[in-house]
This record gives structure tokens, C-alpha cells and sequence, in this order.
């Protein structure tokens, strides 16, 4: 088993997704808090007409192009819900909905155009073994703005999260701290492209957050606990799926399901009551 | 000593003069359609205002304007102690109606009560062993200690107001605005909640209250102020709630007006 970590891009999948679970895990638990689960499985899915698009603009599909089509696609749909959500009277989920569909459909079209590219299924699935030091920078650099942007705003973060209102009364930046959530969110998704793929990478950010809300009732803890949570799961995932010679995004994605269905059954079941005056 | 906070004037005597709500020509308008227009009145701490009037006259908008909610569209002036809203933001507290907080939310009361605290925080960018102690002061002052270390979903309609209201003690705001907190409560829970308010404006808070059940207004408000989307009346209770003003605030909103 120690075979394994002797291979560089052993040792890169390794460090990606330690880097990569962490940022993601913890962002996680904005998304859950926000009620934004759907949100950021429905933004996954404008990642592929980003890349599409990339690849017809490009003439094929390498690390930067694919994470910049993504990052283009992904930032498209998020911040063009939020723009049009205040433009047109209407609510993020309708909003986004009505943008990431139209922009898959676009993109299913544009793929009717490309030749058939092997990388593409990487990035729908995702191959962390197959990530190289570029990649790797690309992850650390997002991971750091990520987990820099929780730490800075902790405060603000707990506020806006609990009730946006309460928190403009403070004097929160509201509309600032929700385009800053969205671009997070974008930049989060796009990285977690390589580890599990588009199809899956929700689940990076809402299971860890959903395992430890059995357990936990502090919003920053929560934060940071399900980092961990994501960064644990994710290494032990790499380590089993070279074992069982399995793709390692889907092996992530079980195993963090596997431990949600776990949290169910050992969860504290107190029985609770509304207590009366 | 917190237990009996509420009964000592923070202010000191004959200081409640100097800490007033001023809102001058006040117009609103979302898009084309008026929400307030031309609204003024002025109050001073040490009172519990209620806000009147049918839905659709603006009571939250009015409410929403003073803890600075609406920015865009706002046209006349609201100053505190003299000084317009953005400085003086964390001594005014905002208390939305308890169906706008998401019940699931992992947060303890003591968790919620701590959020108070960020205005003063911020700057200094430290928790220190003060803001412990003035949480802790407010949830004895509300008698919220045996239930600091449950999550919210576990409280009642009357608990989680009361510690939205801690909330606003830790704050250490002077001025606490609600919307609609009787709303949702049985009766004993708001007879609780009427005497905690009056408690509150005793010890000199100035306390504005969005309310829609006529009958209980001479009982819980010593002001009111009567809303259809101008200021029909505002003044003491006794004076001002009266029938004639109660058929001008009351009569049908002629649809939207427009600007």
C-alpha cells in the first residue's frame, strides 16, 4: 500500500484532494446554510457549455483552457442569477434555473460540433490522478481565497447567513457578501472539477456539512469541522480507490455518502419538544 | 445587578431629551409606487411606540427605513440623537418578524445573543471577556439561562422572541425596532411580552412596534402612529388613538399610488 505514495501524481491526487476537500468541505457549509444545495448542483451543470465553449474558442481542451471555460460557464450562470434575480422581480432559484438550463442546452448543441475529446469525460467525472503541478497550483491559489474569505468575514459570514436583514442593520455589506459567495461557490465548483468531476461535485460541498449538522449546532464550527471532514474524506478516497482500482471522484462522493447514511443511524436522537412559557 | 438593569434608567434622569428619533419628510417609493410619503415625528426614549395600520400603509417599510434596510428611492431624513443612521447604526436594533428566522439553523440562544455583539467587535476585530460578560447579562436579564445552550428550533414563539430581544441588549442598542413580535403568540406569552417591552422602555429604550391587533394598542403602546402611507396621527396613545384618526388610517388604500 506504501507503493502508493512513492508516484508524484500519487502524491499530487494525494495534496489535491487534502487542498481541494478542505476548501471545498468548508465552503460546503455556506452553501447548506445559505439553502443553496440545489443552487450549486444546478451551477455545476453550466460548467460543461463553458468547457464546450472553451474548446470550440481554443481548438482543444488543456488544463487552462478547461478551467477557464469552466470558470467562465459557472460565473455566466451565478453571477447573472443574482444580477437578473434584482433586475427582474424575480427569485435566485427561477432565476438560476432558467439561465443553467438554457446555457446546458447551448452547451449539448456545441458538443454536436466537437470531435469527440477523451479529457472531456475527466472533467465531467473527474481524474485527480491525473492532475499535474499546474493544476495543482490552480487548486492551492483557489483553496487559499477560499479559506482567506471564510477567515476574514467570519463574523459577517454567521450574520448573513442567519438573517441578511439583521445583518444590513449592522451595517454587513449584504449585496457585497452574496456576490462574494457566489464567485466562491464558481471558483470552488471549477476546482473541484479534476477531483470529481462536474456530474458529482455538489456532493463535495453539501455531504460534509449535512454529516456534522447531526451533531453540531455552531455555525463556525460547522465551517472548519466539515473542511476537515471533506479533507479526510477525500485522501482516505484517493487511498481506496487505488486499492480497489476504482475512479477516484465517484469513490469520494460514496464514501462521503456512506458516512452521511452512518451520521443518520448514530446521530443524538433526543426527543424534541417546544417548550412552553 | 443585570436582573434589575431594567428598572434603572440608562440614561440617567431628565437625559431622555437628548436621545430622539427624528424622521423628517420621509418619502419612499419602490419603483413608481409610493410606500410613505411625507412622513415626520419625532419621539424620545423611554417610550413604546406602536405603528398602525392596514397592510399595505407601510408599517414595515417605516420600520425597515430606520434600521437602514432601504437605501434606494429614499428621499427627507432619519437622525438618532441627532446624527444620521450610519453613525449611529449599532445603537438601533432590527427585529424581524420570527417567521423570517429559519428555525433549523444550527445556533444556540446563546449563539444568537452573541450576534449582538458584532457592531462592537468589528472595529476591534477581538472577542474579549467584556462581550462574554454583557451576553451573559442579557440572557440573565432576560432569564434566558437555562435555555442559553438549546438551539432555537427547540424554543417557543415567546422564547425566541425573547432572545431576539437579548440579541438587541448584548447590541447595547438604544433603540429596538420590531415587526409584529406579538404575532404567532397565545395570549399569556403576550401579556409576557407586553410587560417585558414596557420593562424595557421604563429603563429608557425606545421601543417601535409594527402591530395589527387594534383591540391590545391603549394596553401595550404609550405612543402610536398611524400609518396610511402618510402619518395620519401620531401622538400619546390616549390622544391619538382615537376613532376619527382610526377611519382616516383605516379607510381603503385607493390602490397604488404612484409618484
Amino acid at each position: 500500500m506504501f507503493e502508493l505514495f512513492e508516484h508524484s501524481f500519487n502524491q499530487r491526487a494525494l495534496l489535491a484532494a487534502l487542498l481541494i476537500g478542505f476548501s471545498n468541505g468548508a465552503l460546503g457549509t455556506l452553501i447548506v446554510l445559505r439553502k443553496s444545495s440545489l443552487a450549486v448542483s444546478a451551477l455545476s451543470h453550466s460548467l460543461l457549455p463553458g468547457i464546450a465553449l472553451s474548446i470550440m474558442t481554443f481548438g482543444g481542451l488543456t488544463a487552462m483552457t478547461g478551467f477557464f471555460g469552466a470558470l467562465f460557464g459557472a460565473l455566466f450562470v451565478g453571477l447573472g442569477t443574482v444580477f437578473i434575480s434584482r433586475i427582474a422581480l424575480l427569485d435566485d432559484q427561477t432565476a438560476m434555473s432558467v439561465l443553467y438550463t438554457s446555457a446546458f442546452a447551448g452547451g449539448l448543441i456545441m458538443l454536436e460540433y466537437l470531435p469527440h475529446i477523451v479529457e472531456l469525460e475527466d472533467w465531467l467525472f473527474g481524474n485527480i490522478l491525473g492532475m499535474r503541478h499546474s493544476d495543482l497550483h490552480i487548486s492551492f491559489m483557489v483553496s487559499f481565497v477560499i479559506l482567506m474569505s471564510l477567515a476574514i468575514f467570519r463574523r459577517e459570514w454567521i450574520l448573513f447567513l442567519f438573517e441578511p436583514d439583521i445583518a444590513a442593520s449592522m451595517g454587513v455589506r449584504v449585496r457585497g457578501l452574496n456576490y462574494l459567495f457566489m464567485t466562491l461557490m464558481v471558483l470552488g465548483l471549477v476546482t473541484s472539477l479534476q477531483a470529481v468531476g462536474a456530474v458529482l461535485s455538489a456532493a463535495l460541498f453539501i455531504t460534509p456539512t449535512a454529516i456534522l449538522l447531526q451533531f453540531m449546532h455552531s455555525p463556525r464550527k460547522l465551517i472548519w469541522c466539515s473542511g476537515i471532514l471533506g479533507a479526510l474524506s477525500a485522501t482516505v478516497a484517493v487511498v481506496l480507490s487505488n486499492i480497489f482500482n476504482v475512479r477516484t471522484g465517484a469513490m469520494i462522493i460514496l464514501l462521503l455518502g456512506i458516512l452521511f447514511i452512518l451520521s443518520l443511524i448514530i446521530r443524538p436522537r433526543k426527543v424534541v419538544h417546544r417548550h412552553s412559557e | 445587578m443585570a436582573a434589575s438593569a431594567l428598572n434603572e434608567d440608562q440614561y440617567g434622569e431628565g437625559s431622555h431629551a437628548e436621545h430622539i428619533l427624528e424622521v423628517k419628510d420621509l418619502h419612499i417609493h419602490y419603483g413608481k409606487i409610493c410606500a410613505l410619503e411625507n412622513v415626520s415625528f419625532s419621539v424620545s426614549c423611554g417610550h413604546c411606540v406602536g405603528l398602525l395600520g392596514q397592510n399595505g400603509a407601510g408599517k414595515s417599510t417605516m420600520l425597515k427605513s430606520i434600521a437602514g434596510l432601504i437605501k434606494k428611492d429614499v428621499s427627507g431624513s432619519i437622525t438618532w440623537r441627532g446624527k444620521p443612521l450610519k453613525e449611529v447604526r449599532k445603537e438601533i436594533a432590527y427585529l424581524p418578524q420570527s417567521s423570517t428566522t429559519d428555525p433549523l439553523f444550527p445556533i444556540t440562544v446563546r449563539g444568537l445573543v452573541e450576534l449582538g455583539r458584532y457592531p462592537h467587535v468589528e472595529k476591534r476585530g477581538k472577542w474579549k471577556s467584556e462581550d462574554s460578560e454583557i451576553v451573559e447579562e442579557a440572557l440573565t436579564t432576560l432569564k434566558l439561562n437555562d435555555l442559553a445552550d438549546r438551539r432555537i428550533h427547540q424554543l417557543s414563539g415567546g422564547q425566541l422572541q425573547r432572545a431576539q430581544i437579548a440579541r438587541a441588549l448584548a447590541q447595547q442598542a438604544h433603540v429596538l425596532l420590531l415587526d409584529e413580535p406579538y404575532s404567532g403568540l397565545d395570549e399569556p406569552s403576550q401579556e409576557k411580552l407586553g410587560k417585558l417591552l414596557k420593562e424595557l422602555a421604563q429603563s429608557g429604550h425606545l421601543l417601535i412596534v409594527c402591530h395589527h391587533d387594534l383591540k391590545s394598542v391603549p394596553e401595550l403602546f404609550d405612543h402610536v402612529l398611524l400609518l396610511n402611507r402618510e402619518a395620519v396621527a401620531f401622538g400619546p396613545t390616549e390622544e391619538t388613538f382615537t376613532e376619527e384618526n382610526l377611519n382616516k388610517s383605516f379607510t381603503q388604500l385607493t390602490g397604488a399610488k404612484h409618484v
